[in-house]
């Protein structure tokens, strides 16, 4: 994990700014995503994580600044040809009706429904499945799971999507410890198999821990961005999040503590 | 039972049941006709001779001119009412959307009533000749479809109470509408217009009924081929945009589909409600909500139970034609009161 591969930026955001209702929710935001990279996106509550996730999956459209993706902008492709191109987990996921949870995962695949790819379809169910351990709930009801359930289904159904770019909002907010660890290595190794990962996490030992580069958004603007090293001194999360921090440093990684009294 | 086999059962069920309901209500009437007559009949008009048809022109003419074109009536009506009711609930992610319930019915009911009582005087309805009154029942149907549908989206899900509060608003304001129509229409129209209130199948033409059939036809083949972005749908609005779909051209295409149906079966023969909340959620809970198969056998469930229905209303007071409107709403309502007792007690009310 440590050797990363810096290929060239499949997606980039360049001087991205989004008003909504003239609140200034991102300021001139810059950041280039690359195939090969977990890239973790860190801030404290409110200072523009899912916008900018939102920007650069292409549901947000910017209030200005460009969002290209290999190199063609964003808003270029149509729905299907971004569903072929990168897969979104959204915080929240509520499923209508009684569909099961092999349904649910099944449908991850709809983006390559005639296609050549449609092909790996039992693979890239089975894989995702198996990543997302829940195997054990395929006939069971999505509603009559629990939350953290609920919450490794929905990755299975965006992993099963087989995408080059994988978005993950908050994939480890619902989990226990063990799924927390296990979510975020599975994000890991599809970036060492060459996907570009993006994921919204507020763990910050997690996100060192398991990152390739981090993107620590405070207030609207890109703090920093870096390795987790770099990123993640104590100095700088005390000025963002307004807490002391003590880093200490495990297998390369720093592990960041609250200095509590 | 895998799912299948369920869907195998189910198929026999219904392919039984309609068999069953056509051949009984083309026997049953104040005129008593065998089976065999109604089978040497069929055969004889697919222009294979043979000697059990019937001699007597008045068995004839019964079969063809009252219960033949009445008993297709209700079976394409059935199948566009309960087909428009899956749509529906697949565009609102809930079950309780229904065309009766939440309004579309009834707009599209003063849609054509507004049409017969403005008849030939209006240049607007009379230029549709013929055709004013399916035509303003769709633009009913379809301006209230489209209400309902912005008043109770917010952020990419549906707001129950509003949803059935904009359904109830409508109904007001449609049967509002209705009386006041009934109050300034000549006898003629008002007669009518009271039939449109209480929906019946009665003197069905094979005129009307082959467009009924076309419509319903042409959009059950829509709706069938929707029906993978219908499922997707069931992830909320912002998943299935990310799955590839364009939910903003699927919902607007679906509440026209919605208003469609609906405009075509309130047209010919009024208000018939709960048939589409009371299929889909039977064949939901037999084979599942995959919606290819739900809106299929929604299909033929709905026409299957509007035969049955319409049986019962021409049958169950001798000598007297009940409005079947009246039966659907007497067999849906309290069906209604079930399915949110059974919501309540799942996750407590809908709030």
């Amino acid at each position: 994990m440590n050797q990363q591969i810096h290929g060239a930026p499949i997606l980039r955001a360049t001087d991205v700014t989004v008003t909504i209702d003239s609140n200034r929710i991102l300021e001139a935001v810059t950041l280039d995503i690359v195939e090969g990279e977990l890239l973790a996106l860190v801030g404290p509550n409110g200072a523009g994580k899912s916008t900018m996730l939102g920007v650069l999956s292409g549901d947000l459209s910017p209030t200005s600044g460009s969002v290209t993706l290999e190199g063609r902008a964003l808003s270029s492709f149509s729905h299907l040809e971004l569903a072929r191109r990168r897969s979104v987990l959204t915080q929240e996921n509520h499923v209508s009706f009684a569909f099961t949870v092999a349904d649910v995962v099944e449908m991850g695949r709809s983006p390559w429904v005639k296609t050549p790819q449609l092909a790996d379809d039992d693979a890239a169910i089975d894989d995702a499945l198996r990543t997302a351990d829940v195997e054990h709930l395929v006939t069971r009801h999505y509603g009559s799971l629990s939350g953290g359930e609920k919450a490794r289904v929905s990755l299975a159904r965006v992993l099963a999507q087989r995408t080059t770019i994988v978005f993950l909002d908050e994939p480890t907010a619902a989990l226990d410890l063990r799924h927390q660890e296990e979510v975020m290595r599975a994000a890991a190794q599809l970036a060492a198999s060459g996907r570009a990962v993006v994921v919204v996490v507020h763990d910050l030992s997690l996100a060192a821990a398991y990152a390739s580069r981090v993107a620590l958004i405070a207030g609207g603007q890109l703090d920093a961005v870096g390795t987790p090293a770099e990123v993640f001194t104590a100095e700088r999360i005390e000025r963002v999040y307004g807490l002391a921090v003590e880093i200490v440093e495990r297998g390369g990684r720093p592990v960041i503590l609250p200095l509590r009294y | 039972m895998s799912r299948r086999a369920k869907g195998l059962t189910l198929s026999l069920v219904l392919a039984i049941v309609l068999v069953a309901g056509v051949l009984l209500s083309s026997i049953i009437g104040q005129l008593a006709i065998t089976p065999a007559e109604v089978l040497g009949s069929v055969l004889r008009a697919l222009g294979i001779q043979n000697s059990l048809a019937p001699e007597d022109p008045i068995i004839e003419s019964t079969l063809w001119v009252v219960r033949f074109p009445r008993i297709v009536m209700a079976l394409a009506v059935g199948a566009a009412l309960a087909v428009a009711g899956s749509v529906m609930q697949a565009i609102f992610g809930n079950p309780l959307a229904e065309p009766g319930v939440v309004g579309v019915s009834s707009g599209a009911a003063l849609g054509a009533a507004a049409a017969i009582v403005l008849g030939g005087n209006v240049a607007v309805v009379a230029a549709f000749g013929s055709w004013a009154t399916a035509v303003f029942a769709f633009v009913g149907g379809l301006l209230a479809t489209l209400l309902v549908y912005f008043m109770s989206r917010a952020n990419g899900r549906t707001e129950v109470v509003t949803l059935l509060l904009t359904g109830i608003a409508i109904n007001a304001f449609a049967g509002a509408g209705l009386a006041f129509l009934l109050f300034v229409g000549d006898s003629a129209s008002r007669e009518q217009i009271v039939f449109w209130q209480l929906g019946s199948l009665n003197g069905s033409r094979w005129q009307e009924v082959g467009l009924v059939i076309g419509v319903t036809v042409a959009g059950l083949i829509v709706a069938a081929i929707l029906a993978r972005r219908y499922d997707l749908l069931a992830l909320g609005e912002r998943n299935a945009r990310h799955l590839g779909i364009n939910v903003e051209a699927l919902r607007i295409g679906s509440i026209v589909l919605v208003a469609l149906l609906t405009g075509v079966a309130v047209a010919f023969c009024g208000i018939i409600a709960f048939v589409g909340l009371v299929v889909p959620h039977i064949i939901r809970m037999a084979i599942g909500p995959s919606h290819r198969a739900l809106i299929l056998a929604s299909a033929v469930g709905g026409g299957v139970l509007l035969v049955f229905a319409d049986l019962l209303a021409r049958t169950i007071v001798i000598g007297a034609d009940l409005p079947i409107g009246m039966l659907t709403s007497l067999v849906g309502g309290p069906f209604f009161f079930y399915l949110l007792a059974k919501q309540r007690k799942r996750s407590g009310g809908w709030a």
